[in-house]
């Protein structure tokens, strides 16, 4: 080992020893045997740079994906113990992937590209790349589906639902000024068509709720941690009751032809007897009147009358704002 | 297919995870060259060094024992590597349970718009990522498709069997057009999907809106010559060099402007930061009206002041008013 140790190396060294160590490894065993580290060690001497370098090594590899975690088995608060937490996913034992299997893994990580689970995704990519061969996707090739959230609290929101954490965050209804502090334990993250949710339980109202992530104003805070997670039961029933919700709320256009709304509702293929009418279903009216703002002069809304009235506030508030 | 970025060096947690990607490949196939690695991991040949080195020198200590990966000394000016024996990392990658959510959702997203046959291996790759996160019900994401436009399967199908389409096409300037594409790529924008080509009328890349299209057929003639060269470039929009530069104040309900154009943040200000205030590039400044009423105020144009009057003069107009006198 006549070479130099490089940052990379220690990094590596480390990550290896506190992922196959069962009881975990003490501070001393680390700056003694890991190289990189055990050059710098001299027995009983001065490890406040040691310390401090095995501190930063452990954020390094918490923003890699590998998380240490402490152990402290005799309860002294004096001799801990390190190594990677057993929370982390392992691959279940013999499960075999074809080289198509990998292909498809590494297509679903470009999903996130540039995205809140990007860094996740990309560093996930190259260890499953390490499984084997990879196939060509010919089938495939081409296709790019691309997630494109950017909101803050998205990342924040992950981590409290997979540490299992309570959290509070600042809430903007609809049409009110001033945001209200939200309690609530985490429980699932949803993509409805395009518009993310997160789906848990309100620890005020003591019910299951769902909030729109682009209605999060400012930073989520991480509170205690809860451990009690939610059930596959619980889960359903918060997705039930949000389907519910969506299958009751319906509208009502009229589209002109030739005009992009018209491309957009698919217009052509719509039945003969009313040509020129579309109903659907919708999650939310105040995201359907930004959504229908983009239509003005293309379309008449002729339900629901909240909708029509909704669309017509937020183009007053449009002009008001861009006065002068 | 379209040739691949070279991507450039990489950060360090980059680095970690590719170095584990290694030492799992190599304990299964034992021997590989620098350039097999290279083009296995998609990365540069400096970087396979950088990652074999760090394996090279790898020695840990979980007993009082020692143990080193054995790498053939001399893998370097071989330009082969083998891995005669390593008791770190055996076969199973290892991955957080955040990585396993990311690939879950990136799945879910995949199964969408695959085939039948595609999507039930994508589900049970879903399935077996869902035993990881054993405390939670299952992955903590799941990705509810829009609908998939009809247009969809005939682009699909010229993609693999690199053939011209044709299509009318309805512009952001509200023009119809007659347009044959060489398309070489499906892009979402979340649940908004665009084809990328290569355009013959234009003669050159364009991206268009798959719900813009109407009558699509896919043509026998082949791909051109500028289809097979095409580089793909991930950006959904690409700044032109004659775009205008428009300044908006955007509060989280309009956050989405950001991502779908590459805005960029220039401050921020109010209760815990909310208001961003961002620049984008803007090709055809009429479409802007619409891009900013929709949000009804939480999307806010500051300059230039010939912006601020088309957002306002659109929204006068959807109110049936008249626009007003430019002062």
């Amino acid at each position: 080992m006549a070479e130099k140790v490089t940052p990379g190396t220690r990094l590596f060294n480390l990550a290896c020893a506190l992922l196959y160590t069962s009881r975990g490894l003490s501070a001393d065993e680390i700056f003694s045997r890991v190289a990189g580290y055990s050059e710098s060690h001299v027995p009983f001497g001065d490890k406040r740079a040691l310390n401090k370098l095995f501190e930063r090594d452990r954020r390094e590899l918490n923003e890699a994906g590998i998380i240490v975690e402490t152990l402290n088995p005799s309860n002294d608060k004096q001799t801990f113990f390190y190594r990677v937490s057993k929370q982390e996913f392992l691959w279940p034992n013999g499960l075999h992937l074809t080289p198509r299997q990998i292909a498809l893994l590494n297509l679903a990580a470009t999903v996130w590209a540039g995205a809140s689970l990007s860094r996740d995704a990309a560093s996930a990519a190259l260890r499953i790349r390490g499984l084997g061969e990879i196939d060509d996707l010919s089938e495939l090739a081409g296709l790019a589906p691309r997630i494109r959230t950017h909101h803050p609290s998205f990342t924040t929101f992950s981590a409290a639902i997979e540490d299992g954490s309570q959290v509070s965050f600042e809430y903007r209804k609809p049409g009110e000024s001033k945001p209200e502090t939200r309690n609530f334990r985490p429980w699932h993250l949803q993509n409805v068509w395009g518009q993310w949710l997160v789906l848990g339980f309100d620890l005020v109202r003591k019910e299951p709720r769902s909030f729109l992530l682009r209605r999060v104003i400012g930073e989520v805070k991480v509170n205690k941690a809860d451990p009690k997670f939610c059930s596959k039961d619980e889960l359903k029933a918060a997705q039930t009751s949000l389907q519910d919700f969506i299958d009751s709320n319906e509208v009502t256009l009229r589209v002109k032809p030739d005009t992009s709304a018209w491309f957009r509702f698919e217009m052509d293929d719509k039945p003969k007897a009313t040509p020129d009418e579309v109903t659907f279903n919708f999650m939310d009216v105040h995201l359907l009147a930004d959504d229908l703002r983009q239509y003005a002069g293309e379309i008449e809304v002729l339900r629901p009358k909240l909708l029509r009235d909704l669309i017509e506030a937020g183009f007053e508030k449009v002009v008001e704002i861009h006065h002068g | 297919m379209a040739k691949k970025r070279q991507k450039h060096s990489l950060n360090a947690d980059t680095r970690l995870n590719l170095t584990i990607g290694l030492t799992s490949y190599l304990s299964d196939r034992r021997s590989a060259t620098l350039q097999e690695l290279a083009d296995h991991f998609d990365v540069p040949l400096s970087e396979i060094e950088l990652g074999i080195s760090a394996m090279f020198c790898a020695t840990v200590a979980d007993s009082e024992e020692q143990w080193a990966m054995a790498i053939n000394d001399n893998w370097r000016e071989d330009g082969v590597v083998e891995l005669q024996s390593q008791m770190i990392l055996e076969g199973q990658p290892r991955i957080s349970a955040r990585q396993a959510t990311a690939l879950a959702s990136g799945l879910a997203v995949l199964a969408g718009v695959a085939s039948d046959e595609d999507r039930g291996e994508i589900e049970g790759l879903i399935a077996v990522l869902g035993q990881g996160t054993v405390k939670a019900a299952g992955s903590s994401v799941t990705i509810l498709p829009g609908t998939i436009d009809a247009d969809f399967a005939k682009m699909r199908q010229a993609i693999a069997s690199q053939k011209r389409v044709s299509f009318e096409y309805f512009s952001n300037k509200d023009v119809t057009t007659q347009r044959e594409i060489d398309p070489v790529q499906l892009i979402s924008n979340d649940n908004e999907w665009h084809v990328r080509g290569f355009c013959h009328l234009r003669n050159e890349i364009r991206d268009f809106k798959l719900e813009r299209m109407r009558k699509a057929e896919v043509l026998e003639t082949p791909w051109g010559a500028q289809a097979h060269e095409l580089e793909l470039n991930e950006e959904l929009y690409e700044a032109a060099e004659d775009d205008i530069k428009v300044v908006v104040e955007v509060t989280p309900e309009a956050y989405d402007l950001i991502g779908n154009y590459n805005a960029e943040i220039l401050s921020s200000s109010g209760l815990n930061d909310e208001i961003k205030r961002v620049e984008m590039k803007i090709g055809y400044l009429p479409s802007l009206g619409k891009l900013i009423a929709r949000y009804g105020g939480a999307a806010k144009v500051i300059s230039p002041p010939a912006a601020r009057e088309i957002v306002r003069d659109y929204a006068l107009k959807a109110l049936g008013r008249k626009p007003l006198e430019t002062t």
